[in-house]
């Protein structure tokens, strides 16, 4: 079966980033990846945590270069651009660095809108060529063409993993296969279990799981909506249920029925004619892509003319259907339409060069930690509500049990990793009231209230924001704009007594994932608002309070008023 | 080596034996020119070289304050890929099963020629004030000459008028439309009300705001666009946003006048409307909120788009948008009372 990659699919980014890399380096020999990552991330088309242009270069440039994003991001656009034909590699021996090539300089350079240009490209996908190496598969196929036979063929509807039973897994010039292939597909119809066991039995047949087989329709359902070949349709009558299926479009049907009966040149077949007849070709089926897509090809009629004489044996009065970029190395290309690319300048861009801010931005990710020393009395006073005791009761049980503190939080934690907000507002409010906080929540669901917990504080209160586990593991962005709106309402409505300095929390099962992300946005609000806003997680909270509850050991209260950013308390060693 | 040329297969190309003096709307038929000698005619389509419908300019799709936004450099006009060539007539057509309505092409059109009589179609029909001749660059830069010029002349009526039905209908698509059209046709509706509007490209998470614009009178703001039910997720983001464009790009809170675009109003008890005003209590921060329908409307009308202080802000205290577009466009709104939650909230 034909492994098409997963890439980006987004046809209007597709021709940003051409456009621009062509711009930017259409005067240089060749262009590496490095190259293309500074283009991309300088015209702005990718950012890295929300920076654009050299700073997302920096922020992305790290060591491991399959960790860099930029690099990452470029390598994306460099393999559909060669599916596509657009970009070539420069030598014969490696895949890097690229070149452009003839039609990738028409995209490049087109003023309106070339999406006709884009359809041809497409149609142009076609395996084995001379570009593909060493591929997983050996189907030859001019897989889009194939598949809008395949799709009239089989009553215009098909479900995606059927393009993967059929025209990605047949050599589509032997008849005899296509037919069957189609015998097989109908036979699998009607009945949901055959066609899920056919695609379990293809994918354990080519070696893979289920998921990564059907990444592979990804990008041939894209290029063909994209194209407004097929459009998506909810069907009940292939499989009896209902269904997100394809539906060939009749543009779709119209392009199938001109390309039918074009003369179809594949490698094996260019491969074995004469020299001229190869040259021809290559300049026939390059005029005839631009040709199609509207271009005025009226200089070359004459040479056309000649070619098609030359060609007449192999082809006959049939209009040709081959795309040159996309099948055959550049040098025969460019010798046969008499171009030189690959000459200029060397290659400019380094991202090396570019200093990385990686640490600047792990800096920033730094946690607070809270030495839990201060000799300190659990608030046993404020512990009066259900909840509150039957927490009490728990660590009393597990004290008694012989557990160190340590192997108490850890076993709390465990066990409260599936709460839901019901559990788990009440757990705050009980771990802040250990710490000597008069904290309530709010109950799930009473949308009057805002936040999710408060600790009530004649001067300072702190309205907390709460994610229990079943909502969020890890907390977000979100999380973080939520605390900043609990502290506008609470100053706003003054239902409780605060301070712009004191801060606004978010409490979670986990830190955040990103944390670099999270630490810059808390930094922005700062910055703009004035606001600080802390993050704590569970880990911590059940920490210190059990280290109060069990050791009598605390932390100075007065910096959770004024805590900026994430905190972390842990108790050490495995004291009992 | 040599780049052929697109020749766009253009065959005719019309352009005008006078310029008129004004254009007026009609909904349900073609725009009428006036001549200065009292003439009137509907013109047809130029069969412009760079079709205005089709494409944005580059220049409306970037804010002056933030050159540096990470931009969607897509110039197509309609938001849904509704319009296209086509070859045949040498005029754009309108795929009327994808059309919104939104009565963008129609006011980009420089003649009129575009107009709303239940679907959006095309006036084909060449005019005996105009005269079409075949293809060459000479009548291209004719053309162009007379398109920069026509863009100058007073424009007057109403494209499209508005009714219960034809939002139902407009609506039913906006419900099910992608999600990646959201933020397109937000933009667009913003660029076709005279400002300058920048959107996040598709995919890209870490540019927090789903767009920004600048006004004709150079209001610049951050724009949330809220398609669902969660507008509280647009004021919350609208904060996150004031905050990015400070510290990343300099713009001070003060300095910014956001924008919520959604498609429905929400209702009156949602939180949203609270919050709303205590983000204009403690931090002085104008957060306006408009709804696509009343963008449209506006659009439909041939206004502009300029928020300030005052004119969109609705909060707790008034959610009534009604009186400010009726103001605008100086008449009654022909729309039942709360319909979709336009114009005011539907509960």
């Amino acid at each position: 079966m034909i492994r098409f990659r997963n890439p980006g699919t987004q046809y209007s980014t597709q021709i940003q980033v051409i456009k621009e890399l062509y711009t930017a380096l259409g005067s240089q020999a060749y262009f590496t990846l490095d190259d293309m990552a500074v283009v991309i991330a300088q015209s702005r088309l990718m950012t890295a945590y929300g920076y654009a242009g050299d700073d997302a270069i920096r922020l992305s440039n790290t060591d491991q270069e399959s960790m860099n994003s930029a690099k990452m991001n470029a390598k994306m656009y460099a393999e559909v651009f060669r599916m596509l034909g657009w970009v070539t590699p420069y030598s014969t021996d490696s895949s890097y660095p690229l070149v452009f090539t003839y039609i990738g300089i028409h995209v490049a350079l087109s003023t309106g809108d070339c999406s006709r240009l884009y359809e041809q490209c497409v149609l142009g996908i076609n395996n084995p060529t001379q570009l593909t190496d060493n591929m997983s598969y050996t189907e030859k196929v001019r897989f889009f063409k194939c598949a809008l036979r395949t799709f009239i063929d089989l009553g215009g509807i098909m479900y995606k993993h059927e393009l993967c039973l059929g025209p990605m897994s047949i050599n589509d010039e032997n008849e005899n296969e296509y037919q069957s292939m189609l015998k097989t597909i109908r036979k699998i119809r009607g009945d949901k279990q055959r066609l899920v066991t056919a695609f379990s039995d293809l994918a354990a047949s080519l070696g893979m799981k289920l998921d990564p087989v059907d990444n592979c329709t990804r990008l041939p359902i894209a290029f063909m909506k994209t194209c407004n070949w097929v459009e998506s349709v909810t069907d009940r009558t292939l499989y009896g249920r209902s269904m997100s299926c394809l539906r060939i479009t009749d543009h779709g049907r119209e392009v199938y029925n001109e390309i039918k009966n074009m003369c179809d040149i594949r490698l094996e077949k260019y491969e074995n004619l004469d020299e001229n007849i190869q040259n021809a070709l290559i300049r026939l089926g390059t005029y005839a892509m631009l040709q199609r897509s509207g271009y005025d090809i009226s200089s070359v009629e004459e040479r056309i003319k000649d070619d098609r004489k030359t060609c007449a044996k192999v082809i006959g009065d049939k209009e040709i259907l081959f795309s040159p970029c996309q099948t055959i190395r550049r040098q025969r290309v460019e010798s046969a339409l008499g171009i030189h690319l690959g000459v200029g300048s060397q290659s400019q861009h380094n991202i090396d060069t570019f200093d990385s801010t990686v640490s600047e931005r792990e800096a920033l990710a730094q946690t607070h930690i809270w030495d839990l020393n201060i000799p300190e009395e659990a608030a046993t006073e404020l512990l009066t509500d259900t909840e509150d005791l039957a927490f009490l009761n728990r660590v009393i049980d597990l004290k008694k049990s012989g557990h160190s503190s340590a192997e108490i939080v850890s076993i709390l934690f465990e066990f409260y990793s599936n709460a839901t907000q019901t559990t788990f507002y009440p757990l705050i409010a009980t771990l802040f009231k250990v710490m000597g906080f008069h904290c309530s929540f709010s109950r799930p669901g009473d949308n009057g209230a805002r936040w999710d917990a408060i600790i009530d504080d004649p001067i300072r209160s702190i309205p907390i924001e709460i994610k229990s586990p079943t909502e969020e593991q890890h907390l977000s962005i979100k999380a973080i704009r939520q605390a900043l709106e609990n502290k506008i309402i609470l100053l706003s409505r003054k239902t409780h007594t605060t301070t712009p300095e004191t801060t606004t929390l978010a409490v979670g099962y986990f830190m955040p994932n990103e944390r670099a992300e999270v630490s810059r946005l808390i930094s922005d609000i700062k910055a703009t608002y004035g606001y600080k806003i802390g993050i704590i997680d569970l880990y911590s909270l059940l920490s210190i309070a059990i280290s109060i509850l069990v050791e009598e050991q605390g932390f100075d209260k007065e910096k959770l008023y004024v805590l900026e950013g994430m905190m972390n308390a842990r108790i050490l060693g495995n004291r009992k | 080596m040599h780049v052929f040329s697109e020749t766009e297969n253009r065959r005719f190309m019309s352009t005008l034996q006078e310029l008129p003096s004004h254009i007026e709307y009609c909904s349900g038929a073609p725009a009428k020119a006036h001549y200065s000698n009292g003439k009137t005619c509907s013109l047809g389509c130029l069969g412009c070289k760079n079709p205005k419908c089709m494409t944005l300019d580059p220049v409306d799709i970037v804010c002056d304050e933030v050159v540096n936004f990470p931009n969607d450099h897509s110039l197509n006009a309609c938001p849904v890929d509704a319009i296209s060539w086509d070859n045949k007539s040498d005029t754009p057509i309108i795929n009327a099963e994808k059309c919104i309505n939104c009565g963008i092409c129609i006011r980009r059109c420089p003649v009129g020629a575009i107009y709303f009589d239940d679907i959006v179609k095309v006036n084909r029909t060449i005019s005996p004030c105009q005269t079409q001749h075949a293809a060459n660059n000479k009548i291209a830069v004719i053309q162009s000459q007379q398109i920069e010029m026509l863009d100058k002349i007073e424009k007057s009526g109403i494209a499209i008028m508005e009714s219960d039905n034809l939002f139902d209908s407009i609506y039913e698509k906006l419900l099910v439309v992608t999600s990646s059209s959201h933020n397109i046709i937000a933009r667009n509706l913003l660029i076709s009300l005279g400002c300058k509007s920048a959107m996040r490209r598709i995919g890209d998470v870490y540019t927090r705001m789903d767009a920004i614009y600048t006004s004709v009178d150079e209001c610049f703001g951050a724009v949330e666009v809220e398609f669902g039910r969660d507008t509280l997720d647009a004021s919350r983001g609208i904060l996150d946003d004031i905050a990015v464009l400070y510290t990343r790009y300099g713009i001070d809170k003060d300095e910014n006048m956001p924008l919520v675009i959604c498609l429905q109003l929400p209702n009156a008890r949602q939180g949203y409307w609270q919050v709303v005003k205590d983000v204009k209590n403690v931090e002085d921060i104008t957060i306006s909120t408009i709804t696509i329908g009343a963008l449209m409307l506006l659009n439909w009308n041939g206004c502009l788009l300029i928020p300030d202080d005052v004119t969109y802000y609705l909060d707790y205290d008034n959610m009534d948008l009604r009186s400010t577009i009726a103001w605008h466009i100086n008449r009654k709104i022909e729309v039942s009372n709360k319909h979709l939650g336009i114009f005011e909230p539907m509960k």
